[in-house]
């Protein structure tokens, strides 16, 4: 099993994982001769597919294995980001698969050069960051595919997520004054009803006993997708797809708002499906 | 009665803040040390292992100080009187809180800040008083309870120290950032003329919890980033990152050159830097970098050696040392005991070669200094180890290399070998003939006393003898594993 590799777009790669690690700590890695995979699958109900082509943060990538030249690894998060960091003024990096010579244990060994940049260092400086990882079985991944969504009703283009993200916030916080037993609301957090329509709307709403607040934004791009929405001819333009997330959740998703420069949200009539076209 | 008084300017009370920040982090009281010329502020952890000191010359630092000494818990030595209490480090931290000194916010910043020393004898409880002069006529008083003491500080002889280097605290500071906070320990090491650092932890976690596993970072650095380098190679010492990257912190913030002496592992380093009147020295105790032996972690694995291996090693260390001692016990007992040590569950065969420790068979001295206690860790339970005949005690310290550092800076290296009977007695022995202490006031009393630890141990009797003592039970056995080096260790405590 071989996998070297150096890192030309470092910046993404550390953007990317700080996304991913504001959802969860361990992430599925899947590494193939063309593509990188990120998986997270945690307990709670957000889960992330992130697909990059190798070439877009990877150079002279190199990968072997027994199962195909696949990889699957599984990465703590946080001591990625935090080896990353390391990174920040590199003039080169480079990522590595291989067992710690003391006990074997399998790590991703991120190796940094910095030049001499710093005006008061003057010889080049070589950091070695070793992130502990758990390689895993292609038989014990195989059971983890991407859910399958439904044709969508709605796609819209969301405004800048900073700005939904501070929306959603206030309306966490709202959720939690205003309803003294949480039970009744079903659960620990907000529930937020999210609608768009294909006229270029986007609604948040927060409904509860004590307080009902509804954000909406207009002149939204809905972007032509290659499949366009089955349902198009049947639904009037403004009728409203409606989904109900979790308040938290989706500030947390809103998190990626750092990486993604377009963001796609499709409704569909039981589960919603935010697609980010990053880098 | 003496009394202690002193002004600081709002920079200087930010000073002490930053040095106190420091000190907390080593122990949970701050010791105050008042002299004509200069006050130390002083920190020694629980285990010895650490201590801290940072000096204020009365002059340079203080706008103004006034130290008389009283007869009340006062020693006289060569540098004339000297006044000694203790603090609890969170009330300090309270009274000395960063927010006040923070000159930027301009409306609960300080001007001045005025300390005093009630020490009356005709009341009960000693007062520190903390004023503190801030803008717009606010008065801020703190009253913290003190407790006199006697203060003992390690002595370093620099001149004993082979190796020595001095570098930039912000160059150093921008080194600590790529150490991430959990690994516990910081290697420090010369190769092929390249300084290394490497952070590590020795635990060792098997399955899932390997994630959870601290990141081992290590930094080689040209040797010319520094401004003096004056070290041996391949000497691989080892401290607790935690101290280093307090040390560090408060080298940047005094923006002074750290220049650090030491000589061998198991020795005590010293770290120095000195800025406008303000002299800081840090004696941490160290360890042998086990990584240097390349097997330290193979400790868990040693379950998982086979039988024959281990029984072909008859000339080991720990083999031979069960015979010597019970000559009568046969050699089928301790196979079959390697047989029940078999079997680790291996969860994750893609990563394991055929023969994963076969390649690293760990001779039990580097088994054993492996498994070094943290400095801050409990003490082996006695009833774990072998009652140890007292002979063996002066050979041992000939192997400081792998040695647990137990008891601290300051004490013999076998120190950790009693049995709970002769303890007290031992430690008797011990304040007539090897602790090396300054405590201050009786420097005269025992002047042949002056180094710390710098010295070797007469006579080794027998290196398998001194290695078969080293045996002691990891933090992270299994408990069936721990059972077995018990019901080992009876059979040979019977015979």
């Amino acid at each position: 099993m071989r996998f070297k590799t150096s890192i030309k777009n470092i910046s993404v790669l550390t953007k990317l994982t700080s996304c991913l690690s504001s959802i969860g700590k361990l992430a599925w890695l899947k590494l193939d001769e063309d593509e990188i995979r990120f998986t997270l699958m945690p307990e709670a109900s957000v889960q992330v597919f992130a697909t990059l082509a190798q070439d877009t943060i990877f150079d002279d990538y190199r990968i072997a294995s027994a199962n195909e030249n696949v990889i699957n690894l599984e990465v703590p998060l946080l001591v990625l980001l935090r080896a990353l960091r390391s990174c920040a003024s590199a003039s080169d990096a480079t990522l590595r698969l291989t067992k710690r010579a003391s006990d074997n244990s399998p790590i991703l060994c991120l190796t940094i050069t910095t030049s001499s940049n710093s005006s008061i260092s003057s010889g080049s400086t070589l950091v070695t960051q070793e992130i502990p990882v758990r390689v895993l079985s292609g038989a014990s991944v195989d059971g983890i595919r991407e859910p399958m969504c439904p044709e969508p009703d709605v796609h819209v283009i969301l405004p800048p997520l900073a700005h939904i993200r501070s929306v959603t916030e206030r309306f966490n916080k709202l959720s939690l004054g205003s309803s003294p037993s949480r039970v009744s609301n079903g659960g620990d957090g907000s529930r937020l009803i999210l609608s768009a329509n294909m006229a270029g709307q986007f609604k948040m709403r927060l409904v509860n006993d004590a307080v009902k607040v509804e954000s909406l934004w207009k002149g939204l791009n809905n972007p032509n997708m290659e499949q366009a929405p089955q349902s198009t001819g049947d639904r009037p333009q403004d009728e409203f797809a409606k989904v109900t997330v979790d308040g938290k959740e989706w500030g947390k998703v809103l998190k990626v708002g750092g990486l993604a420069k377009k963001v796609i949200a499709c409704k569909f009539p039981v589960c919603a499906r935010v697609r980010y076209n990053g880098c | 009665m003496s009394t202690l008084y002193f002004v600081l300017t709002a920079s200087a009370a930010q000073r002490i803040h930053d040095s106190l920040v420091c000190l907390s982090k080593f122990s949970e009281y701050i010791c105050f040390e008042a002299r004509r010329n200069r006050l130390t502020l002083s920190a020694l952890n629980s285990t010895k292992s650490a201590y801290g000191a940072v000096t204020h010359s009365s002059t340079r630092f203080f706008e103004e100080y006034r130290f008389v000494a009283g007869d009340r818990g006062v020693g006289v030595d060569s540098e004339g009187s000297r006044f000694t209490c203790r603090l609890y480090s969170k009330a300090l931290l309270a009274a000395f809180r960063h927010r006040y000194t923070d000159t930027k916010n301009g409306r609960t910043a300080i001007e001045k800040c005025e300390v005093s020393f009630e020490d009356d004898p005709s009341r009960p409880e000693c007062r520190l008083l903390v004023k503190l002069i801030c803008r717009h006529g606010v008065l801020k008083t703190y009253k913290l309870t003190y407790e006199e003491v006697d203060l003992m500080a390690p002595v370093f002889d620099r001149d004993l120290a082979r190796n020595r280097w001095t570098i930039s605290s912000r160059l150093m500071t921008e080194y600590m950032v790529h150490f991430g906070p959990k690994a516990e320990q910081f290697d420090i090491s010369s190769d092929n003329g390249r300084a290394s650092f490497t952070s590590f932890t020795e635990k060792v976690m098997e399955g899932r919890e390997i994630l959870k596993m601290a990141m081992h970072t290590n930094i080689a650095l040209d040797t010319s980033d520094f401004e003096l380098w004056d070290v041996e190679d391949k000497i691989h010492i080892a401290v607790s990152l935690k101290d280093i990257k307090a040390i560090v912190t408060h080298a940047g913030s005094l923006n002074a050159p750290i220049s650090t002496f030491y000589s061998d592992p198991g020795r005590p380093l010293q770290l120095a830097y000195e800025h406008d009147g303000v002299k800081c020295e840090f004696t941490l105790m160290t360890m042998a970098d086990v990584r240097a032996s390349q097997t330290f972690a193979a400790i868990t694995r040693v379950e998982s050696r086979p039988v024959a291996e281990r029984v072909a090693r008859g000339n080991s260390a720990f083999t031979a040392s069960i015979r010597r001692r019970e000559p009568s016990r046969p050699q089928s007992q301790s196979q079959s005991q390697s047989q029940i040590q078999q079997g680790l569950p291996d969860d994750e065969p893609l990563f394991r070669g055929p023969t994963p420790s076969l390649s690293s068979i760990p001779t039990l001295s580097s088994l054993t200094s492996s498994l070094q206690v943290r400095p801050n860790a409990p003490a082996q339970p006695t009833q774990m180890r072998p009652p140890s005949p007292p002979s063996l005690q002066a050979s041992l310290s000939q192997i400081p290399a792998s040695r647990p550092m137990t008891q601290g800076l300051f004490l013999p290296l076998d120190s950790d070998d009693d049995s709970d009977d002769d303890l007290a007695k031992r430690l008797d022995d011990w304040d007539e003939t090897s602790l090396r202490w300054d405590s201050g006031g009786n420097r005269g009393a025992m002047p042949s006393i002056s180094v710390v630890r710098d010295q070797v141990a007469p006579q080794m009797r027998d290196q398998s003898e001194s290695e078969g003592e080293d045996e002691v039970v990891g933090p992270t056995q299994q408990v069936s594993q721990v059972c077995l080096f018990f019901s080992e260790f009876c059979v040979v405590g019977s015979g």
